[in-house]
């Protein structure tokens, strides 16, 4: 278990893939069952207490544009040393993000994914916000969410 | 009359509190190990007192780190890899001189101003890279040539030890899936003539490898100098390469004074047990 802890979460992605096209499976209840339950061990695995880049990590939260109105949201965020990369919600319809900046003089991040559908492409998703706490580590992310003309607010937490 | 009076118990407080032994709490709080430092010992001297004794060998000729046979006595606590106050090496550069990438320099000035609330280490978590050095209750090397590999025990914090493989191994790839990432990263040496150099790498990222928070990343490289110019004084400098935190590698280092005493100051040179799970009394209030 403890190996499989340190698996990164785009590694995870990658086997998946890999799995899926050597099997061959297609889209259907196992398949959807098994990329859920990798889904939720990518999350799961990640949950260290990080006291590296402040980004790097598993983020939890939600967004929507009222209080009642709320979207579980699930960030995996990577650094290389010269990039920010990431994927919103690991599993079968995960995100990954075009583009995403950090400003450290204010710990703002700007985030930009492009969400694909069966039908076609879904509009952008736009997430400002400022990390907040930066040196907990439970530290979160607050800001904004925008995804075509739907806009909202977004909460995220750093879970350790 | 109030004010004299006033001044007079002030004075009294504060005489008495430095009478108290140093309080065991905080973690990077000169602990009691500190107070033997620097004093007089068997052969102990400087200055007024006499030059050190000579560098302690082995029958190889080899430099011992730790006590020489029939002897006692340990590291006490080093100084800064930046600034050159105190202990700090001349040679070290300021902090404005660290080749800080922009996140790295950001996080530590808030991490300077926020104060050491969120360090791991005041949750007693084990502090690896040159912070091990700078935790109080000193440190000891043990030689098991047997196993050909140096133990480093330390005294402070969560009382934990390194080990220093002295029979070639490779260092583990930072991409192989299988490595698991630790405090202390995994450590190879080699003699170069009187002096250890220690490579290590493999290090989580769940814990500050300097006081004051200088950030690293899971891509942390340490290449550690030891040497021990005479019997009283290490010498430790250490070349950090973290290219995910810092946009070139840069060194720096401190001496680190041989103790005699033991904790109360009696003679003897033992490390005392000392646990900080025992002591820590902040985990409660902090979130």
């Amino acid at each position: 278990m403890s190996a499989i802890i340190h698996v990164s979460g785009s590694r995870m992605q990658r086997e998946l893939v890999k799995m899926r096209t050597v099997t061959g499976m297609r889209r259907g209840p196992l398949w959807s069952a098994l990329t859920i339950a990798i889904g939720m061990l990518i999350a799961i695995v990640t949950l260290d207490a990080q006291e590296g880049h402040p980004l790097v990590g598993t983020w939890h939260g939600t967004w929507g544009p009222n209080a009642t109105e709320r979207h579980d949201v699930t960030l995996v965020l990577e650094f290389d040393g010269k990039a920010i990369t990431g994927i919103m919600n690991p599993g079968l319809d995960s995100v990954r993000f075009d583009r995403i900046t950090l400003e450290p003089s204010t710990w703002s991040v700007h985030f930009e994914a492009t969400p694909k559908q069966a039908a076609g492409r879904a509009a952008p998703i736009v997430i400002d916000a400022r990390i907040e706490d930066v040196t907990n580590r439970r530290r979160s992310l607050t800001g904004t969410w925008t995804q075509g003309a739907t806009k909202g607010d977004f909460k995220a937490s750093r879970d350790d | 009359m109030k004010a004299r009076r006033a001044l007079v118990l002030a004075a009294a407080i504060a005489l008495f509190w430095s009478l108290l032994p140093s309080p065991t709490i905080a973690q990077d709080t000169p602990g009691p190990a500190g107070r033997g430092v620097g004093t007089p010992g068997p052969g102990r001297g400087r200055g007024a007192r006499g030059p050190s004794k000579p560098t302690p060998r082995g029958a190889d000729g080899h430099v011992i780190l730790g006590a020489p046979a029939g002897q006692t006595g340990f590291w006490g606590g080093g100084g800064s890899i930046v600034g050159k106050r105190g202990s700090s090496l001349p040679t070290n550069p300021e902090v404005s001189d660290v080749p800080f990438q922009p996140w790295a320099k950001a996080l530590y000035e808030t991490r300077l101003k926020v104060g050491d609330k969120d360090d791991p280490h005041a949750r007693c978590l084990p502090p690896g890279g040159p912070r091990q050095f700078q935790t109080p209750n000193g440190f000891e090397f043990i030689e098991q040539p047997e196993r050909k590999r140096i133990t480093i025990i330390f005294g402070g914090g969560p009382r934990s030890w390194r080990f220093i493989y002295l029979d070639g191994r490779p260092l583990p790839k930072l991409d192989d899936p299988d490595l698991i990432p630790t405090y202390f990263g995994y450590s190879t040496g080699r003699w170069e003539g009187d002096t250890l150099v220690v490579e290590s790498t493999g290090y989580n990222e769940k814990f500050w490898f300097h006081r004051g928070g200088l950030p690293h990343t899971d891509a942390l490289h340490l290449t550690e100098r030891f040497s021990r110019p005479d019997y009283d004084t290490l010498k430790y400098e250490v070349t950090v390469d973290d290219p995910k935190a810092y946009t070139k590698p840069w060194t720096g280092g401190f001496t680190v004074p041989w103790t005699y005493t033991n904790w109360d100051g009696s003679p003897g040179g033992e490390i005392h047990e000392y646990l900080c799970q025992d002591n820590e009394r902040d985990y409660s209030r902090l979130r």
